[in-house]
Parts: structure tokens; C-alpha cells; sequence
């Protein structure tokens, strides 16, 4: 560990999953901001830093991205796409972090050069296991093309 | 003249013919015999005539030598007188015409004349050849000439005899030839007569009476025939029978075949169609007969028809094509296939074609494509969203344990509402579910209501919810009678106005107006109104998909508008939000189909 402040864009829009994830990674001293935000629209407001996101300081341009695909408003695989056809946001790595096991969804979500696909798992030992290994992974082991 | 007798001949049966020639030939000969006899009987006649003529001038030169100077009384005195006398009272042959004599000086000392009328035609006379005979004899007496005793005698009674006899033999010949005639035309009538009748038979065969045969009779040879003609004919009527059962059956087939069946030749011109095809457009089978596509398509069409005919002719395989094709002006999907025909020597010579309306099932196929999408979508939605709560109740179950052996008190407390919360969300869920998969089950008969009473009732459900946020309702009074399903619309005026009440946000005169009015394009649309939040218009479909939520913190699973489009869906009709942005209010309209009267 580095021990540098990495900071995560938590894209969830159940909320008490969003805790769930907060906590395990909290719980799992992965060094890092997490940062929330509930539908797709939101999401790409952070990003681009619309409306109650352009302060940038206050709401940083993330190192990583955990993104749900079942959101209000704009869906998550909308969400992705716009990210992976942006030239200023298509290196941020994102984790697709969702419930679905569903085959198409997978392929989709390569398909838009997602860098990962994570299923969330039912069992709570098995969640916080992947929330530290994810964590360990994504901004211990990872090289970030932002930093 | 032979021409003549050729076509004559031509036009005569055979038994006329075969009499005629017997007949000719027995009167060739009967007509030679005749002719040999008649002259025969003649040449005799003549023969004895002249043999009588000179025994009776014998017979009168004796006479008048005797007459003449034998009187008795001087042996040398010639007597004319006398011999007058004698001459006078000889009995004459009947056939003497004239007795004449001269004396020394020529004078006619005695002279008589007869005539004997000739009564046949002169040919004959001609053809027997006799002439009159004269005989001169002179009167020569001991060295003494006296004068010339002349005698003529004429044929006349002979011919005219032979005239008679010849007569009676033409008679004759001509009877018995016309008996010859009737008996040979007799006889050859009964033996050809079984052959006579087989010609009949045989037209009668020939103009499509099959059933006719012919009555076995004759000579035996001639009985083979006709029983050979019988067989083949009684076999030709079987074949034909069974042709004609076969062609009628695939008359049958082809004829009541939806399937629209062409034939056409190699170069694409219409030997043949069936039913179907003509009565797709509206003309009769023989109007396609030696015409091509041009004729009945749009030369685009025709050009494109005809350019598959050649490939599936030149390749020699099989064609599948689905296509558009309009057929009295509609649009339809035709699925076509050409099969190339080939003759003994396998070269492709026609080309046959099927085709067969796949508008209608196209259009299921579609709409089991769409059902089998949908039905997809909702199992995913579902799935997913039923796992969600069973994440967060073992998630914070996890975590309770954890707090627990921590002493973590004040965070338990927390999970257990959260756990609590997702139990919640998730029997919400399932009731969700279950009422939406009711919807398309149970359907209740569609009744005759005012719109404007549904939409009284389903105030009076949201009564407590209307009041606490003190919205104004105003509901059109005379909106139309339908016919549907009164408690289903009921749900969705519920729901519609539920949601206008709902989603208020900060309004400080809330109003929410049902009614009716017409389109542009004619429908009658209902319509929910209110003045509240208003609605992005991006998100104007999203918003009807099943636990679709725009906002996550609102109440309720996101089941309401997914409920209203499947209630109006199942009555054939469309629902659509139209809103002019954020606090802009919205409008969700729905139609109902025509109603019947």
C-alpha cells in the first residue's frame, strides 16, 4: 500500500448496498474517498462536473469507478458508454459492480471496454472479501494511468 | 373428266365400289356375248336370206321360162302377157321389195314395188352390215334373150327381227345385271356390315363416348378384329377414366392450395397459374397464359422477378426468397420458392414457383419476438431486483454479527432497520409481481362505464393522500362512455392521478384536471393533468418500464405506470407522458380503442 488518497466513484442506487460497499472497504483500511452518487444522470454530472458537481475540488475526478448497471434515469450500460467513448474519461478504470449475472449483460459490458465485471456476492463474508481484494487490486496493485 | 371419276371414286364406300366393279365386269362380258351373238344370229339370217333368194328367183326363173312358152300351143311363142300374169300371182318371199321385167328393148314390161318399213335405230341397221340384194336374171331361152327379170329384197325384216331379239337379250342382261347388282350389294352389305358398324363405332369413340363397343359378328377372322377393338377400346376407356381421376385430383390439389402456384417458361413467360395466383389479382387463370411479369408488375418488380427466374434456371437449384409484394394495393411479406424444371435430358426448360402470404405470420413471429423481449426484460428486472434485498439483508446480517462481537450497539440498531427495510421492499416486490402477472389472467368482461365515474372513484380510494397534500381535483363530467374493463381502468386512472398527486414537488396551488379531448389525428385521448414536477422528457419511456424509478428515494417499487401500460396495452391502446420540462407539470394521455356501438 501506498498510503496515497485514491478516490472511488461509487455509482449504487440502492443505498443501503451503497453502505454495504462503503463499509467493506472502510472496514478493509483500503486508503481511499469514496465518493456517491444514486442514478446514471448524476453519475455523468460528477464526471462532467455539471450542476452541484463543478466544484473540483469537492469532487474530484476519480481514480476508479464502481458502477451499477440497474439505475434510475440513465441505466448503467449508458452510463459506461459515454464514459468509454469519452477521450478525456475513457481511461479511468471502471468495475462493473452489479447483481445481474446475466450473459448478455457481460458481453455488453465488454463490449464497451468495461475493465472488469464483479458480481455482487450474496454471502456477506464472500461481499467484504471482494471489496478488499477489489480494493487491494484496482488501487494497491493497479498502475492508474491518472496518477 | 378423270379428275371427275377420281373424286367420284374417292367418295364411294367400299361395298358401292366392289358392286360397281362386279357389276362392270359381268357387263363387259354380258355386252361382249351380245354383241358376238346378235352378230352371230344375223350372219345366219343373212346367210339363209340369201340362200332363199336365189332358191325363190330359181324357183321364179323356172316359172316364167315355163309360163311363158309352154302354153300349150306353140313351143317357141313367148307370151308376155302370160308372164305378167304369172309374175302377178307368184307368191313372194315376204322379204321381196321389188319384181321387175325388161323385155328386149328395155321397157318395163312388168314392174312392183313394196316396201318394207325398217324399225330399229340406224346405228343398228348400220352395225348389222346387210344391204338390199338384187338379182338380175336374164330370160334365156334355147340361145334366145328375152328380156331381164330383176328381184330385190330387202333386210329391213331381218334387221327389224334382230332389232327385237337384240332388245329382248339387252332386256334380258339388263335384269339379270340388276340382280347380279342387288345381290352382290346384298351379300357384300351383310359380310362388311360388322366392319361398317366398327367405323361407326369408332367415330362414336372418336367424338368421347367411351362406352360405346361393337357387336361381335362376322367371319371369325373379322370376329378377332372386333374383339381386339373392343379390348383396346374398353382398355383406352380405363386408362382415360383413371387420367381424368388423376388430373381432377390434382385439379383439386392445385386449386384449393393457398399456396399461389405459377409456371413459367424459360423465358419467364406464364404457361400456367393456379386459382390463388389469378385471384391475387383479381383476373382470370387464362389472362396470365403466354404473358410475362411486365404485364401484371411494376417494371422495378418485373425486372427483379425475372432476375430470379434466371438464376434459379441458369444455377439449376432451388430459390427461397422472402420479399414485399404488394397485392391489390397492399403491403404483404410473400415468401417465394423456384424450382427449376428440367425435361428428359435434364436441361431446365420451365420454372415453377410457390409462393404463400407470410404477412400474418411474420407479424406473430414479431409479436412473439417482442413478448419473448419483454418477458425477458421482466425476468432480468426481477431477478435483479429481488436479489438486491437479499443482499442487503445478508450483508447487514454480516454486519450485525461483526457489531456484535464488537459491542458495536449503536450501528446494530441501524442494520437492523436496514434488513427490516429490505424484507419490506422485498414482499412489496413480490406483491408487485404477482398483481402485474394478474393483469394479463384475469380478465374481467369489458362493461359499458363513464369514463368520468372511473375517475370519481378513484379519487374517493385517494382521498386521504389528496387532502393531506391539499391538491385540487377537477374531473370533466360528461367524458364518454367505454367499453373495457371498469375495474382495471379504475386502477389506472388510480394510479395516474396517484402519481400527479405524488410527484407535487414544492407547488403552492397543486392541481391535478382529468378529462378528454381529440387528437390531430381523430383518436379520443384521456388525459391526467397536473402542475407538479414535470418530467424530463428523456425519460419519457424509461419511466413506464417495470420498477423504473427516477427518483430512488420515492415510495413505492416502481410498479405503477409499468401496471397502467400493460392495463392499457391489453385493451389496444397507448399511453405517453407530454411534459414541458421541470416544474413544467405533465400530462399522461391514453387511448382506448373504437368502442362498439
Amino acid at each position: 500500500m501506498k498510503g496515497e488518497l485514491l478516490n472511488i466513484l461509487l455509482v449504487e442506487d440502492n443505498e443501503d448496498h451503497a453502505e454495504l460497499i462503503r463499509r467493506s472497504l472502510e472496514e478493509n483500511q483500503v486508503a481511499n474517498r469514496i465518493y456517491w452518487v444514486q442514478d446514471g444522470e448524476e453519475a455523468l454530472d460528477y464526471l462532467y462536473q455539471r450542476g452541484t458537481y463543478a466544484d473540483k475540488t469537492k469532487s474530484p475526478c476519480p481514480h476508479l469507478i464502481l458502477l451499477d448497471l440497474r439505475l434510475p434515469k440513465i441505466d448503467g450500460l449508458e452510463v459506461l458508454k459515454t464514459i468509454k467513448t469519452d477521450e478525456k474519461l475513457k481511461s479511468i478504470p471502471v468495475v462493473v459492480l452489479t447483481s445481474s449475472e446475466s450473459e448478455q449483460d457481460i458481453c455488453k459490458v465488454y463490449a464497451f471496454h468495461a475493465n472488469s465485471y464483479l458480481v455482487k456476492p450474496l454471502d456477506f463474508e464472500k461481499f467484504t472479501r471482494l471489496m478488499h481484494d477489489l480494493g487491494f487490486y484496482w488501487l494497491g496493485w493497479n498502475v492508474n494511468p491518472l496518477k | 373428266m378423270t379428275w371427275l371419276t377420281s373424286r367420284l371414286w374417292a367418295r364411294l364406300n367400299l361395298v358401292p365400289r366392289l358392286s360397281l366393279v362386279v357389276t362392270l365386269s359381268i357387263l363387259l362380258v354380258v355386252t361382249g356375248t351380245v354383241y358376238q351373238s346378235t352378230q352371230y344370229i344375223i350372219r345366219r339370217t343373212q346367210d339363209n336370206l340369201i340362200v332363199e333368194y336365189n332358191q325363190q328367183m330359181e324357183a321364179l326363173e323356172s316359172l316364167v321360162v315355163l309360163v311363158s312358152f309352154l302354153d300349150g300351143k306353140s313351143s317357141h311363142n313367148f307370151d308376155v302377157e302370160r308372164l305378167i300374169e304369172v309374175l302377178s300371182n307368184f307368191k313372194y318371199s315376204a322379204d321381196v321389195t321389188q319384181v321387175s321385167f325388161r323385155d328386149t328393148t328395155d321397157v318395163a314390161a312388168f314392174s312392183q314395188e313394196r316396201i318394207i318399213k325398217l324399225e330399229t335405230p340406224l346405228f343398228f341397221a348400220r352395225w348389222c352390215g346387210l344391204e338390199t340384194i338384187y338379182v338380175n336374171r336374164p330370160i334365156i331361152v334355147e340361145g334366145v334373150y328375152y328380156g331381164l327379170l330383176s328381184l330385190s329384197m330387202s333386210p329391213s325384216r331381218i334387221i327389224n327381227r334382230g332389232w327385237d331379239r337384240y332388245l329382248y337379250l339387252v332386256q334380258a342382261m339388263c335384269f339379270s345385271l340388276a340382280l347380279v347388282l342387288l345381290s352382290i350389294w346384298f351379300v357384300l352389305r351383310k359380310a362388311l356390315h360388322p366392319l361398317l358398324s366398327l367405323a361407326e363405332v369408332s367415330k362414336t369413340l372418336t367424338q368421347g363416348d367411351l362406352s360405346v363397343r361393337v357387336k361381335i359378328a362376322g367371319s371369325p377372322e373379322l370376329q378377332r378384329v372386333l374383339l381386339n377393338f373392343n379390348q383396346m377400346a374398353a382398355s383406352f376407356q380405363a386408362t382415360l377414366a383413371a387420367l381424368q381421376e388423376s388430373e381432377t385430383i390434382k385439379h383439386i390439389i392445385l386449386e384449393s392450395l393457398p399456396l399461389k402456384i405459377f409456371l413459367k417458361d424459360r423465358n419467364s413467360v406464364y404457361l400456367s397459374v393456379n386459382k390463388a395466383y389469378a385471384d391475387d389479382h383479381a383476373l382470370k387463370v387464362e389472362e396470365f397464359v403466354g404473358k410475362d411479369d411486365f404485364v401484371f408488375y411494376p417494371a422495378e418488380l418485373a425486372r427483379k422477378y425475372r432476375a430470379d427466374d434466371r438464376e434459379v434456371m441458369e444455377s439449376g437449384k432451388l430459390k427461397n426468397i422472402e420479399e414485399a409484394y404488394t397485392v391489390l394495393g397492399q403491403d404483404r411479406m410473400v415468401r417465394t420458392i423456384k424450382v427449376p424444371i428440367r425435361n428428359e435430358a435434364g436441361e431446365v426448360t420451365a420454372l415453377l414457383g410457390s409462393f404463400e402470404d407470410i404477412t400474418e405470420r411474420k407479424k406473430a413471429e414479431q409479436q412473439l419476438e417482442q413478448k419473448n423481449a419483454e418477458l425477458e426484460r421482466f425476468t432480468y428486472t426481477i431477478s435483479h431486483d429481488l436479489k438486491s434485498p437479499i443482499i442487503t439483508i445478508k450483508g447487514f446480517l454480516g454486519s450485525l454479527v461483526a457489531d456484535a462481537k464488537a459491542g458495536n450497539i449503536a450501528r446494530m440498531e441501524g442494520d437492523i432497520k436496514r434488513i427490516a427495510g429490505a424484507t419490506d421492499k422485498m414482499q412489496a416486490l413480490m406483491e408487485d409481481v404477482l398483481e402485474l402477472s394478474r393483469i394479463g389472467r384475469m380478465v374481467q368482461p369489458s362493461i359499458k362505464f363513464s369514463m368520468t365515474a372511473a375517475a370519481q372513484d378513484a379519487i374517493e380510494v385517494l382521498y386521504g393522500i389528496i387532502r393531506a397534500k391539499g391538491v385540487k381535483v377537477t374531473i370533466e363530467p360528461d367524458m364518454p362512455v367505454v367499453f373495457a374493463d371498469l375495474h382495471r381502468i379504475r386502477e389506472v386512472m388510480q394510479n395516474l392521478i396517484e402519481n400527479a398527486v405524488k410527484y407535487m414537488g414544492n407547488q403552492t396551488e397543486p392541481q391535478v384536471a382529468v378529462g378528454c379531448r381529440f387528437l390531430a389525428d381523430g383518436r379520443q385521448a384521456y388525459f391526467v393533468k397536473d402542475n407538479g414536477l414535470g418530467i424530463d422528457m428523456k425519460f419519457s419511456d424509461k419511466i413506464f418500464g417495470l420498477f423504473e424509478k427516477l427518483d430512488p428515494h420515492s415510495e413505492g417499487t416502481g410498479i405503477g405506470l409499468a401496471l397502467v401500460k400493460r392495463i392499457i396495452e391489453l385493451h389496444h391502446g397507448t399511453i405517453w407522458v407530454e411534459s414541458a420540462g421541470a416544474d413544467q407539470g405533465s400530462i399522461f394521455y391514453f387511448t382506448l380503442p373504437q368502442q362498439p356501438a
